[in-house]
């Protein structure tokens, strides 16, 4: 299954979880929609990390204003595709992988072959209408779900499994108006770090995951709160899975 | 008759308080008096969120800032 590199390059991991834990990891195929200031940190850690096949989901350009936290991308990218900039950087990390880049904008006439052969899908988007998008996608094909927002020095990570836990439309029963976000790059690597870890706890099966709770982090007064959520036996998408 | 509340306020700074409101006071009526603006934040009665226009329960009530942004 490994060659001597891969076990040496993922040794101080497989203390953790062994190479059963390593193996599941290889054979894992994730979806990163979004390649911005959370799919950044989300994409390198899991290619790292080991994940057997990454695909990456961006339909935009390089920004100079996205370099204060889109880490994958540098001053040299600046006008191509997100998605090639981070292959690129992706594949240099760990060329034991497999990269597969996809420039569409995520909308609901593509999200059911976008989602092919995917084991969990990371949100990493920027608005809630991609996110409701997303999130009728977990639930209709029973795909883990992890959810990351941010903005200035906040942010928030919930895991939805379906059935097991509150689905984005529970909790958001209107659509929270898109917006120019004021974001700091650390707040989006730590959110974004914490939902790779969730992706990594998923597939290993190592830990707790956090399904009916929304972790919250506040980067002003360094505090992390998980409240506990319950899903909404009326939601139009997920309620059907909670009925007793 | 009135219920009481036990509200948490995560708007950046944590607040926690008991509330008490009248009988028919709806949670957008709640977000009025405390001067926040309903498009910006997520109301939830005992983890659950609620709809606006829905009659305050007593319990525990928590309001959170949303956020967007990736």
């Amino acid at each position: 299954m490994f060659n001597s590199t891969e076990l040496e390059r993922y040794n101080r991991q497989i203390m953790l979880f062994g190479e059963e834990g390593q193996s599941k990891l290889k054979q894992a195929t994730v979806l990163v929609a979004g390649l911005g200031g959370l799919g950044s940190p989300i994409a390198i850690y899991l290619a790292a990390a080991g994940i057997g096949k990454l695909k990456i989901v961006d339909f935009d350009n390089v920004d100079i204003t996205n370099l204060n936290r889109q880490v994958l991308h540098y001053e040299k990218d600046i006008t191509r595709m997100k998605v090639v900039s981070g292959q690129e950087k992706l594949q240099q990390l760990n060329p034991n992988i497999e990269i597969e880049r996809v420039v569409t904008r995520i909308d609901e006439n593509n999200i059911k072959s976008i989602t092919e052969g995917i084991d969990v899908i990371v949100d990493a988007m920027d608005n809630y209408d991609t996110r409701f998008v997303l999130n009728s996608a977990t639930v209709s094909k029973r795909i883990p779900l992890i959810h990351g927002a941010v903005s200035g020095l906040d942010g928030q990570v919930t895991t939805i499994i379906p059935g097991k836990s509150p689905c984005l439309k529970c909790l958001f029963t209107s659509t929270p108006p898109k917006e120019v976000f004021p974001i700091l790059g650390t707040t989006a690597g730590i959110i974004g770090t914490i939902q790779a870890n969730e992706v990594i706890k998923y597939i290993t099966g190592k830990g707790e995951l956090l399904v009916g709770q929304l972790l919250l982090w506040d980067g002003s007064s360094n505090g992390f709160e998980k409240i506990s959520i319950m899903p909404n036996t009326n939601c139009d998408v997920c309620g059907h899975l909670h009925e007793e | 008759m009135s219920k009481r509340l036990t509200l948490k306020l995560m708007m950046g700074d944590e607040t926690k308080k008991h509330l008490d409101v009248h009988e028919d006071c709806t949670y957008e009526q709640l977000l009025n008096d405390l001067e926040i603006n309903p498009e910006t934040v997520l109301v939830l009665h005992e983890g659950q969120a609620v709809a606006l226009d829905a009659n305050v329960d007593s319990g525990n009530v928590s309001i959170l800032k949303i956020v967007s942004g990736g």
